[in-house]
Order: C-alpha cells, then sequence, then structure tokens
C-alpha cells in the first residue's frame, strides 16, 4: 500500500505544477527586483554613473602630470571618476560629444604657482545642465584641494620653523625638498601596501550571491502556490491509513518526495541555464548541490504547514519564518553588514546553509561542511516533519 | 463473528466507554443508537482498529485483533462519518489506493463487486471534488470493501444524505447481510435502523441491547 500511496502523492504533485510555473514567473520578478536594489545598496556606484574627466596638461610639464596623478589616486577620487589624458582640443571635442563628463585645463606652472603661491586655477570645463554629476564632481575637487593645502601649509610651516632658526635662506631649498617629497611619497604610497580585496560577498562578485540568494528564497517561498497540497491529510484519512498499516513515516515520506518533486522541476531548468550561460565551471555539482538544497527546503516547508494544520496558517508560517531566516542568514544583506551576534546566527539558519551549499556548486569549491551541513538539515527537517505527524495523531 | 468484550477507553480524565462488550455474527446487522457524545463512534473506530482503547478484547472469527493488528485489515471494513477520500484525485485513483495496487482484484470488483453495486463505474474518471455527498458515501463503502471484509462497521452511513442515496445504501446493506456479511452501524435514523437485525443502547460506556421493535420515543427513553 506504501507504495500505491506514494504514486498517488507524486500524482497530486504532478497536478500542482502549473501553479507553480506561475508562482515562479512571479517570484522571478520579486527576485530580480531584490537583486537590483540589493547590490544597488551595496555598491551603488551606480546612482549617478562612474565620471570621465579630460585633462588637458601643459605640454613638457611633467611635475603638473605628476601632481594631477596624485589626485587622480585618491580613494575618493578613483572610486568615482575615471582620468583620460588628452589636449584641450580633443577634450572639448569629446565634451560636445558627452563621452567625457568635464575637461581640467591645467595651466602652465600650475605646480610652481602652487609652491611660490600665485595659485593660477585649473579651468573646468562642464556641459550645461550637469546638476547631479556637477555638485559630485566640485565636491571631489574641494577635497583634492584640500589635500593640496594641506601639504601647502606643510611647506610654509617648514618655512616659519627656518625663519626663526635664521635658517631663512635655506628656504628655497627646503621647499624644493619638500614638494619633490610630497610628489614621490603621494604617488608611490600605494606601493607601501599590499592589494587586498575584500568582499561583502565572500567568494563571489555581488550578482552571483544575490542569484543564489534569490533562488534560495524562491525555493522556499514557491511552494505556498501549491498550498493545499501540503497540507496534512484530513484526521479521518489518516486514521484509516495507520488501520490500514500506511504509518506517519510512510506518508511524511511521500509528501517530501512530491514537493521535492515540484521544487525539482522548477529548479531544475534555472540550474541547467545557469550551467549554459557558464555562471559556473562545475555544472555536475551544481545539479547535484541544488537537488540537495531542493530536498532540504521540501521537509522544513512541510513542517510549516504540518504545525500550523490550516492552509492560512500554514502559508503566513512559512513566509514569516523564511523571511526571518533568510534576512537573519544574509540573503538580504551579506551577513559581514550585519551585526557579530547576528553574524554567528545566521550561520545556523537554513538560508545560510544553503546558500554556501550553492555557492559550493557555483564555485566548484568542494568544501564538505556546506554538504555535511545540508545533508544534517535535511535530516532535522524529516525528524521535524514526523513529530509534527506524530503531535497531530 | 466479531467478538468484543471489556473495551475501556478515556479521553484525559473522562471514560467514554467501560467495559463495552458486542457480538455481530454473519448475517446479523447491530444497531448502536445513544445520545451525541456517547462514545459511538469512539466504540466504532476502535472496532475498526482505527483507534486504540486503553484495554479490552477484540475478535475477528476468533483471531485477536488487538495484537495483530493485520487482522483489522483483514477482518472489518470501516467507513467513518467522515468519507476517507483523497479530494483533488479521481475516483479510480482512491479505489486503486485502498485496493493497493492491485488492478486486477479491482476490475474483478468494479465488473461485479462492491463497487460495481454501488454504481462506481460511471463515475471513474470523476475528481472526488466534484461528487455530491452520496456518491461520496458509495465511494467511501467501496474503498472500505476492498479487501472484501466480513464485517461492515458503518458510522452514521446516512448522515446528509438525501432519500434516494439513503435507499441505496440501505438495500446495499440488506445484499451484504444476505450474503452472509456482518454489519455494525451507527445511526439516529429510524429508517436506517430499519435495516438492523439487532439494537443496543450505549449508555454510560456500556452496551445495552434493546428491542428493535421500539419507536423512536420510547427508544430515547433508555438514553
Amino acid at each position: 500500500m506504501g507504495f500505491a500511496y506514494l504514486k498517488l502523492e507524486l500524482k497530486r504533485a504532478v497536478g500542482r505544477l502549473p501553479y507553480l510555473y506561475a508562482g515562479a514567473v512571479l517570484a522571478a520578478l520579486l527576485a530580480v527586483l531584490l537583486v537590483l536594489l540589493g547590490s544597488r545598496m551595496l555598491y551603488g556606484d551606480t546612482a549617478a554613473g562612474r565620471i570621465r574627466v579630460g585633462v588637458a596638461l601643459p605640454e613638457g610639464d611633467q611635475t603638473a602630470g605628476q601632481a594631477v596623478r596624485a589626485i587622480s589616486s585618491m580613494d575618493s577620487v578613483r572610486s568615482v571618476c575615471d582620468f583620460a589624458y588628452m589636449d584641450l582640443e580633443s577634450g572639448l571635442k569629446e565634451l560636445e560629444q558627452g563621452t567625457v563628463f568635464t575637461v581640467l585645463e591645467v595651466p602652465e606652472g600650475f605646480v610652481q604657482d602652487i609652491i611660490s603661491g600665485v595659485n593660477t586655477p585649473v579651468t573646468v570645463w562642464m556641459p550645461r545642465g550637469a546638476e547631479l554629476e556637477g555638485r559630485l564632481f566640485e565636491a571631489l575637487t574641494r577635497a583634492g584641494a584640500r589635500t593640496l593645502s594641506a601639504s601647502q601649509a606643510g611647506i610654509y610651516a617648514g618655512g616659519e620653523l627656518y625663519l626663526q632658526n635664521g635658517a631663512g635662506d635655506r628656504i628655497p631649498q627646503l621647499e624644493a625638498d619638500l614638494n619633490r617629497m610630497y610628489l614621490s611619497f603621494s604617488l608611490s604610497r600605494l606601493d607601501y601596501f599590499k592589494r587586498l580585496t575584500v568582499s561583502g560577498t565572500g567568494n563571489l562578485d555581488v550578482m552571483d550571491f544575490y542569484r543564489i540568494s534569490a533562488f534560495v528564497l524562491l525555493l522556499f517561498l514557491l511552494p505556498a502556490a501549491a498550498g493545499d497540497y501540503l497540507l496534512p491529510c484530513g484526521k479521518v484519512l489518516r486514521m484509516k491509513l495507520e488501520a490500514a498499516g500506511l504509518k506517519g513515516g510512510v506518508r511524511v515520506f511521500s509528501k517530501v518526495l512530491g514537493l521535492s518533486f515540484l521544487l525539482a522541476a522548477v529548479s531544475l531548468p534555472v540550474l541547467f541555464a545557469a550551467a549554459f550561460y557558464g555562471l559556473t565551471e562545475t555544472p555536475g555539482m551544481l545539479l547535484l548541490c541544488g537537488l540537495l538544497a531542493v530536498a532540504a527546503v521540501s521537509v522544513w516547508v512541510l513542517f510549516c504547514y504540518s504545525l500550523s494544520g490550516t492552509l492560512l496558517g500554514g502559508l503566513l508560517f512559512l513566509f514569516l519564518a523564511a523571511a526571518v531566516q533568510h534576512f537573519l542568514a544574509g540573503g538580504f544583506l551579506p551577513r559581514a553588514f550585519l551585526p557579530p551576534a547576528v553574524q554567528s546566527l545566521g550561520r545556523w539558519m537554513p538560508s545560510g546553509i544553503l546558500m554556501e551549499l550553492l555557492e559550493m556548486g557555483m564555485t566548484g569549491e568542494a568544501d564538505g561542511r556546506a554538504a555535511v551541513a545540508a545533508v544534517f538539515l535535511f535530516l532535522a527537517g524529516l525528524a521535524a516533519c514526523l513529530w509534527a505527524e506524530r503531535r497531530r495523531a | 463473528m466479531l467478538e468484543a468484550s471489556g473495551i475501556c477507553k478515556k479521553y484525559r480524565k473522562k471514560e467514554i466507554l467501560k467495559d463495552a462488550e458486542l457480538l455481530v455474527a454473519p448475517g446479523m446487522c447491530l444497531g448502536i443508537v445513544g445520545r451525541n457524545g456517547c462514545g459511538k463512534t469512539t466504540l466504532l473506530s476502535i472496532l475498526a482498529g482505527a483507534r486504540k482503547a486503553e484495554r479490552g478484547e477484540i475478535r475477528f472469527d476468533g483471531k485477536d485483533a488487538v495484537r495483530h493488528p493485520e487482522v483489522f485489515r483483514q477482518g472489518a471494513a470501516y467507513v467513518p462519518q467522515e468519507n476517507p477520500l483523497i479530494e483533488d484525485l479521481s475516483v479510480l485513483d482512491n479505489l486503486k489506493l485502498w485496493y493497493r495496487g492491485d488492478r486486477k482484484a479491482l476490475a474483478r470488483d468494479l465488473e461485479n463487486g462492491p463497487a460495481a453495486m454501488l454504481g462506481m463505474n460511471d463515475l471513474l474518471r470523476q475528481t472526488v471534488s466534484r461528487l455530491s455527498g452520496g456518491m461520496k458515501k458509495r465511494l467511501s463503502i467501496a474503498c472500505s470493501l476492498a479487501e472484501h471484509a466480513p464485517y461492515l462497521i458503518l458510522d452514521e452511513p446516512g448522515a446528509a444524505l438525501d432519500m434516494e442515496c439513503k435507499s441505496v445504501i440501505r438495500s446495499y446493506l440488506q445484499d451484504y447481510l444476505r450474503g452472509g456479511g456482518g454489519v455494525l452501524l451507527a445511526s439516529h435514523e429510524m429508517e436506517e435502523l430499519s435495516v438492523c437485525t439487532n439494537l443496543a443502547v450505549l449508555r454510560d460506556g456500556v452496551l445495552h441491547p434493546v428491542s428493535r421493535k421500539l419507536s423512536a420515543q420510547e427508544l430515547v427513553t433508555y438514553f
């Protein structure tokens, strides 16, 4: 009888496929929105677009070039602007065409005028109507100017000290030495540091991270489209099935298999597409990890409905539980940005375990711990379902 | 023979059944009546093996069912008051479940067995949720008789059914009795109880035999 019951549960599951596909389409739209908003929130460098700046340097003036490069290498400037060196005529042409946002015309003797205190200004050419970008650029140039004025103040302080100590004749040499040292140190300071990229999304880039996050969240929420299938069987039917020898374990297992089939039918095309579009170099591992994720999600979704016992209760419980644990696991905002206490809790959440599992599938970096954790997650969920079924009896 | 003795059942501290005992022989239809909540459904579900009693003995043709639960399955065909059907599947699928996937046995019964007599042939492809209450009850009975158990246990089979359906079920029960089967029936309706060869009132957890010739008013005085 167990096999007959299993076949019928699978048949019931197949009948729910259209609802799940319809739910998947709606959920995919929601997921795309989530991904876009999430990546903007983290790395919102697209608020105004990167600013391409044309720089027209005086011919043959190496010192001016060094000074401009020093400014362009500052982190605050480099994160937003790209400097392109060209002559003034080309720069103004590109400005008209819109390929550069602004052109900086650096005057002859730029650095010397700073040293001597003449401070001949740099001419900034901008197009009409560039309000947001204009304000941004103004803020950046002020930051650059403050850096230069700080170094200038340092040089003046050195000169003042020499005067007080009766070495006023050595001030020109002091200014020349300090300017040279300042420029050389400011340009090469990066050589004193190792390059280490730290990302809030770990080994994955932001897009891949949110693809996995959305996939896991979808797995949890999609079954709601087939809600009536997830409800445990009625009291009278259950009693008769028990009397006929069909125990709770068989019923639970059959339902887990049915729901896993449903989720696999929706998620496998997505995983195949990921492999087809080259999002992973280990498609086989991704598929296996995906199937394990599907099984783990199935048991926990069934647990939500078994525990609540009603359609609406199950839906609310599933939605709330899925959203909360997904947040704690760092699915909406990566764990690195969450408080430490939440971070340590989040790695035990089902979404956290499954996201690590799928990361393993995507990157091919086989860390057995992720798979072992997922297996334990599945077994724990199965035990929870059996407990809920026994409780109903 | 279906024999039950010393059946006791408590719900929390309330004793529902106290040493209930009964006997149903082949060809006999025992009707059980009583107030709402007196324990009729509990007694029937215990005799069908769907619930466990605190203590007591139940035997089907001499075989101990309490210690060997498979005897319940072979001995009793239980039709609860609510239909134990999978609503989103077809009539045929529900029958397949209770016939344990035995297609030959199902085909035989659809030809000239209980399923045929209850009119299942015309409904095989229909989804259960679209059936009327009477049809669902007939399907429940057909499903319960999949194993051709010799004893049919029915809990208010005519509840919420129209007169025609009740008449069909009564005819079927009479045929079943003529075929040598035993029937245990709980009901509140005199017309349904007219099929019974014996009557008993369940009062204070114990079955009290009464005459089947009593009127409704007289019967109520025994409650």
